[in-house]
């Protein structure tokens, strides 16, 4: 849906021009029969077959979600738990999926509560785990989002897309390797509703601190960046974040954010593919992902190709 | 000030304190010796508000004129400060080319006159065409040209911004403390300027001394900045992380909140803030770059303060301490009396 007919639906909290002026165009709505467990299953299967790693080979799956509703598996209507049953709200769309997918071997959890930067904190376990289990190869992170029939589809001034995506993370692998991978909660704005502003204010200084935090770790600058793969937050609020660290502009990948809008979790892996596809990852590049997750959570990853 | 001058008035000597509001004009004349006289008058207005006898009387008498009066608000407007700073002051002068007995006619300005330039500003210069950040700065600049080209025996006393007693005590207080405030609040993502710019702040009790210094050593002809100078301000980013260590260790509470100091940012990147602030209509965040926006990009034009004429007139006086040693007093200040911070 275009941005325009997302305000003729009274789906915006925002005037639709003002969102077009911070750089949104259009974003997906999940066709009304599609659930969760379909999306990530196809992200999911695409996933494996990049990696090379078939299905009973996955020793892990870690299911991601931004939102509530997505962590249960069935219609979409089904997620409002007014009307289950209680049993009924012990059905995981992370288990359905393990066995959709066939990964026998795989163990499952989830990991939410951290806003759109789940996938990212689904990657950090991931690395986690194959750390401390010597016998785990892979480890399969996937995160899907689809909101609500009818949901509003703005946070504090952008627009969301349902979404999904997966990655394989291996101890051993050709495609990029991580060199940090971060994870900064600030629960004081565990209410982004009622301090908005005071979120607001925090975001820029804080994903600052955390981007060079993290490129520290990792025995980066900002100079030794070739791609920031960003969240598809607005262009505008990227414009000023580039300013701030400082970074180039035209070195942060904002094409989607026009044409696909934010894909809550997803963002990062789905820029990441389309910028493959364009040709414009190069090996040995260094790669840094940021995200931020809304309650209130300022995520990075930085790979090497 | 006033009570300064009272305080040290020689015998015989006698005080005329120009007030504009008569609440202000009853305060002060509850405050000080019977050596001074306070006259409710408005520099904007002819015979400086007076009644032309009063006008005259003081006009016969007076051997010393300090100039003090003005707008003072960063914020203010071009036709306001203009009225105030511009032809205010040229009301004074006229008074002044009219009195007889005077041997000293002090100007206080501000080193804000020197607007964008940067670099290091000599007390003997004034012209330069390198702009100002604001209709404030623009106006005590005219002021000044005013004064300089005035056939008096003028001094021009050019202050650094006053911040509070080195104590910690604030009497008045001004756009930075609202800064402070809004930093406390974690509502300041972004400053404009360059981490090693100086930040030149002074006390009130030093800026009182130092003016009264120069009345009382007039030497005609002369400029002199009251000011911190380069070895008594800090840099910009030494100045925010001083205010979150002092706020962290006045108010514990505030370390659990995690609240980041605001990053420190070109002029394009704050602008492109309060531009987006309008564009999605967020009017708290408008209100917050409105507040910061009339004196903060003064910091994009990092320049240090020559002090020669100071020092050689005031000697160790003329030495401002170190804005180092007592900035956490004043930060706890701001953090203390909240309400004050919200004017």
């Amino acid at each position: 849906m275009s941005i325009q007919e997302l305000g003729e639906h009274k789906l915006l909290e925002s005037q639709p021009a003002t969102l077009e002026r911070l750089g949104f165009g259009s974003v997906h709505v999940a066709d009304e029969t599609e659930d969760v467990v379909e999306m990530s299953s196809r992200a999911a299967v695409d996933a494996l077959a990049d990696a090379g790693v078939a299905s009973d080979e996955v020793g892990a799956l870690i299911y991601a979600t931004a939102i509530a509703p997505s962590g249960l598996a069935g219609p979409t209507d089904d997620a409002a738990c007014g009307g289950e049953q209680l049993p009924g709200l012990f059905r995981y769309a992370a288990t359905r999926l393990q066995h959709e997918l066939g990964l026998t071997s795989a163990s499952v959890l989830g990991v939410n509560q951290q806003g759109c930067a789940s996938l990212f904190g689904a990657v950090r376990v991931a690395r986690a785990l194959l750390t401390a289990e010597p016998a785990l190869s892979h480890v399969l992170c996937v995160s899907a989002d689809r909101l609500p029939r009818n949901a509003a589809r703005e946070v504090v001034y952008n627009a969301l897309s349902d979404g999904a995506c997966a990655v394989v993370v291996s101890r051993q692998s050709a495609g990029n390797r991580i060199l940090d991978c971060c994870q900064v909660t600030k629960g004081y704005y565990w209410d982004g509703v009622a301090l908005r502003n005071e979120l607001l204010a925090s975001y820029f200084p804080t994903a600052c601190r955390v981007i060079k935090s993290a490129l520290e770790r990792a025995g980066l600058g900002l100079a030794d960046v070739d791609w920031l793969i960003p969240h598809n937050t607005s262009a505008r609020g990227w414009e000023i974040l580039a300013g701030a660290l400082p970074f180039p502009l035209d070195r942060i990948y904002t094409a989607n954010i026009a044409r696909k809008g934010h894909c809550i979790a997803a963002d990062n892996l789905i820029n990441l593919r389309d910028m493959e596809a364009d040709g414009l990852i190069q090996s040995g590049q260094k790669l840094l992902l940021f995200n931020f997750g809304f309650g209130a959570n300022w995520s990075t990853l930085v790979l090497e190709r | 000030m006033v009570g300064l001058l009272a305080a040290r008035a020689h015998d015989g000597q006698r005080i005329f304190a120009l007030q504009r509001s008569a609440s202000g004009a009853r305060a002060l004349g509850g405050q000080h010796s019977s050596r001074t006289e306070v006259l409710c008058g408005d520099i904007t207005k002819p015979f400086l508000g007076l009644t032309p006898d009063c006008y005259a009387e003081v006009q016969a008498s007076v051997t010393r004129v300090l100039h003090c009066a003005g707008l003072t608000r960063f914020s203010a407007a071009s036709k306001e400060a203009e009225a105030v700073n511009i032809e205010g002051t040229r009301r004074v002068l006229d008074f002044a080319r009219g009195a007889p007995k005077l041997a000293c006619f002090a100007h206080v300005s501000t080193t804000c006159v020197a607007g964008k330039r940067t670099g290091t500003i000599l007390e003997s210069e004034l012209e330069h065409a390198a702009g100002f950040v604001n209709a404030y700065e623009w106006s005590k600049y005219e002021a000044e040209r005013l004064v300089r080209a005035a056939d008096i025996p003028w001094s021009v006393l050019r202050l650094s911004t006053l911040i509070g007693d080195a104590s910690g005590l604030v009497r008045q207080w001004n756009a930075v403390h609202r800064a402070v405030a809004l930093v406390y609040r974690g509502l300041a993502p972004v400053v404009p300027g360059y981490a090693e710019t100086l930040v030149d702040l002074i006390p009130d009790g030093f800026a009182a001394n130092c003016v009264y210094q120069v009345l009382e050593g007039c030497r005609p002809g002369r400029t002199y900045h009251i000011c911190a100078g380069a070895d008594k301000s800090m840099r910009l980013d030494e100045l925010l992380q001083g205010t979150a260590r002092t706020i962290e260790s006045t108010r514990p509470g505030w370390r659990k909140r995690a609240i980041e100091p605001p990053v420190i940012v070109d002029e394009a990147t704050f602008e492109l803030f309060g531009e987006t602030a309008r564009d999605v209509g967020n009017v708290f965040f408008v209100n917050v770059y409105e507040a910061l926006r009339y004196f903060l990009p003064q910091l994009l034009y990092p320049k240090e303060f020559d002090r020669g004429e100071t020092i050689a007139l005031v000697g160790d006086e003329g030495v401002a301490p170190a804005l180092g040693s007592y900035w956490g007093q004043i930060v706890a200040s701001c953090i203390r009396t909240p309400w004050n911070c919200q004017r």
